[in-house]
């Protein structure tokens, strides 16, 4: 249960703007619990709908374009003992990109391949009846599609509509998990934190490096548990700080990129069986400040199933 | 708990933190304040380029540069500055006073136009790439790699790989086909110092704000008979006005997205064809080889179009579109010395975003610098 409670929270973090770019890794990524063990796989889809144009705070009324990032996500959580496990986050990443003309007509962009992967080493620094802290780094690697192009010129099209990054990333982070909080049986808090890294990817050729800007993200939320006929029923409700600095092309800030989100993020796990869970979970933007004009997420929501394997 | 704060803390402030500040580049010359030592009166500058014989007329206080053929009907006028207020720039050996549009105000050509050269504002780097070896006005040497041609590749008339997606796709920026205007005199919105581009038919003067095609790009607009677009790239600084009519169709003209040497590429919706606004040529598509007919324009601060043409209507933001008009939506790019996207040539003669006027004759460009209307 922490740990699919651990993965929903991560789950719902937002990591996709229009111009920020780049594929919803680090919002996806989980630090997982560490279940002496088990082997922990979890399959997810993630729909990221991007229709918001911001300006700084304020939100412009525009229906000139719309964005679409489907990512489908394949986590494997393994221990190696008590104390470590090795979490590896891979993706496949659909990208689209509609733009309504003033005739009226839709112009659309679509993209999909690979996505960048992560791998973390998790290392259990507290574990005890009711807390747990979980410290985790490790590299974002570029396996991505960094060169998709359009379909009507064959041109490579821009970072934020690529599958990949292109770049070598470093990712740190942090969990933690205390559970029967106010001597309530089956509540929990949990906070989270985490930090990417980045460096620049070069484009066409090699001529111009761009450099996604630095992403650091902070997550806080209670959940619930119940059992329901033999179903483990957890909701839950997260509150979810990102930051994003601007992207650089050849030193030079990329205007439209960084800012602000915070976000309120439902969710619901159910527990099938001791091996077998699915979970949901939304993503609501409550404030957003931009740095330029954004087209930002509207709303985002993604499903999971998670596995649990025993080795011995 | 508290170490746990105390944690999540230490990992907020690295990554909040984090710098970003940008790098300091050395900016481009701004002669535009003058600082009170430079003239304020129209400066002329009579040369020789190809053969054929200009003038160029221009001030750095009120940030301006235009360019005529002296010849007129087989006559070749001489020219001499004149005291008079604008948009009068200069009289000449015949007795005509002649303004800014190069229009024959007073005297024995009442009415009749010099030819524009063909010519345009803009950052020196567009120039320096598009035109290799390029000379800068006054010295006679020419620039690094002299004699480079381009060579198309696949369908374009240009080579494919130098073509770029911009990264908003095709109409991701939305041209303006329906602008709205108001008196140059009421208007508010606008500072002193934003530039706009000029334009003038018959006994219409429009201008068109920077504030607005820094995110538009493209305006198509009609006076009178006279259907044009005023195309205008972020990247490179330059704004042209071509006819609409090719052909005898009419078309109107798009953001298509793509870039070529950083350079808008607009399209034409008649046809689909893509255009090279620098290259004044269709680069792919039904009409690849075909040039557009432009007119001129003239770039400026708007308090000098206000001085030139106070009656003159003014594009305001009423576009139909919802954008954050009062701000520059490419960061420091117009004084650093970065791109977004790479080019071809490079020539560091000048600061890159330094705004020069350039005049091409037989397919040899001359840059003219503020600095030679200093007066000074």
């Amino acid at each position: 249960m922490l740990l699919s409670f651990v993965l929903l929270a991560w789950n719902n973090v937002n990591c996709q703007t229009c111009c920020s770019g780049g594929t919803p890794l680090l919002g996806n990524l989980g630090i997982n619990g560490i279940e002496p063990g088990t082997v922990y796989f979890q399959l997810a889809y993630d729909y990221n709908y991007l229709d918001d144009l911001y300006a700084g705070r304020e939100l412009l009324d525009d229906n000139t374009r719309e964005r679409l990032t489907q990512t489908a996500l394949l986590q494997v959580v393994y221990p190696f003992s008590e104390k470590m496990s090795v979490n590896g986050l891979f993706t496949y990443v659909g990208q689209q990109r509609t733009i309504f003309t003033e005739t009226g007509q839709a112009n659309v962009t679509e993209t999909n391949g690979l996505g960048d992967a992560v791998l973390l080493l998790q290392y259990s620094v507290l574990s005890v009846f009711k807390r747990s802290l979980v410290l985790a780094a490790g590299p974002k690697l570029p396996i991505g599609k960094f060169d998709a192009t359009d379909d009507e010129f064959g041109l490579v099209v821009s970072p934020d509509l690529q599958p990949g990054s292109g770049s070598l990333d470093g990712i740190f982070g942090a969990s933690y998990q205390e559970s029967q909080i106010l001597n309530i049986t089956g509540l929990s808090f949990n906070a989270s934190a985490s930090y990417r890294l980045t460096t620049p990817a070069k484009r066409f050729e090699g001529d111009i490096k761009y450099r996604f800007g630095n992403e650091s993200m902070l997550s806080l939320g209670l959940q619930k548990n119940f059992l329901i006929k033999k179903i483990g029923v957890t909701p839950s409700v997260f509150t979810q700080y990102r930051h994003t600095s601007a992207d650089k092309t050849d030193g030079l800030t990329v205007a439209g990129t960084g800012g602000d989100w915070i976000y309120i993020s439902p969710g619901l796990n159910l527990e099938l069986s001791n091996n077998l869970s699915i979970n949901a979970a939304a993503e609501l933007p409550v404030y957003r400040n931009l740095k330029g004009t954004q087209l930002t997420t509207s709303y985002r929501f993604n499903v999971g199933l998670a596995i649990k394997l025993f080795k011995n | 708990m508290k170490n746990l704060m105390y944690l999540l803390s230490v990992v907020l402030l690295i990554a909040c933190s984090e710098s970003e500040l940008d790098d300091i580049n050395e900016t481009p010359p701004d002669l535009g304040k003058g600082g009170g030592t430079y003239s304020s009166d129209v400066i002329l500058i009579i040369d020789d380029l190809e053969g054929e014989k200009i003038i160029i007329a221009g001030n750095a206080v009120k940030q301006y540069i235009v360019s005529f053929y002296r010849t007129l009907d087989d006559n070749l006028l001489e020219f001499k500055s004149t005291e008079e207020a604008l948009p009068i720039i200069m009289e000449d050996n015949e007795g005509n006073s002649w303004d800014i549009f190069g229009y024959a105000i007073r005297g024995p050509r009442k009415g009749q136009r010099l030819r524009a050269t063909q010519s345009l504002m803009g950052y020196w780097f567009s120039f320096a790439t598009f035109y290799p070896g390029l000379q800068i006005y006054p010295d006679a040497e020419k620039g690094v790699n002299d004699g480079e041609k381009i060579t198309g590749t696949g369908n374009w008339l240009v080579p494919e790989s130098e073509v770029r997606s911009g990264g908003v796709g095709r109409d991701g920026i939305p041209a303006v086909s329906t602008p709205k205007f108001d008196a140059a005199g009421q208007l508010e919105f606008l500072a002193d110092d934003d530039l706009v581009v000029g334009f003038s038919y018959q006994e219409t003067q429009m201008a068109y704000p920077h504030d607005v095609l820094d995110w538009h790009e493209i305006v198509n607009d009609v006076i009178s008979d006279l259907d044009y677009a005023i195309i205008y790239c972020p990247l490179t600084g330059t704004a042209t006005a071509w006819n609409r009519k090719i052909n005898g169709t009419l078309t109107s003209f798009g953001v298509s997205g793509l870039l070529y040497n950083s350079n808008i590429v607009p399209y034409d919706r008649a046809t689909g064809s893509n255009w090279s606004q620098l290259l004044n040529t269709a680069i792919w598509g039904e009409k690849k080889g075909k040039k557009p007919k432009n007119h001129m324009v003239l770039e400026t601060t708007f308090s000098t179009w206000k001085e030139l043409y106070p009656t003159s209507k003014v594009m305001n933001f009423s576009t139909g579109y919802n954008r954050n008009y009062g701000s520059y939506p490419y960061g420091d790019y117009k004084t650093s010395k970065q791109f977004i996207f790479p080019v071809k040539y490079e020539d560091r003669r000048l600061h890159e975003k330094e705004r020069v006027h350039a005049v091409r004759v037989n397919g040899k460009v001359r840059v003219y610098r503020f600095l030679s209307f200093t007066g000074n």
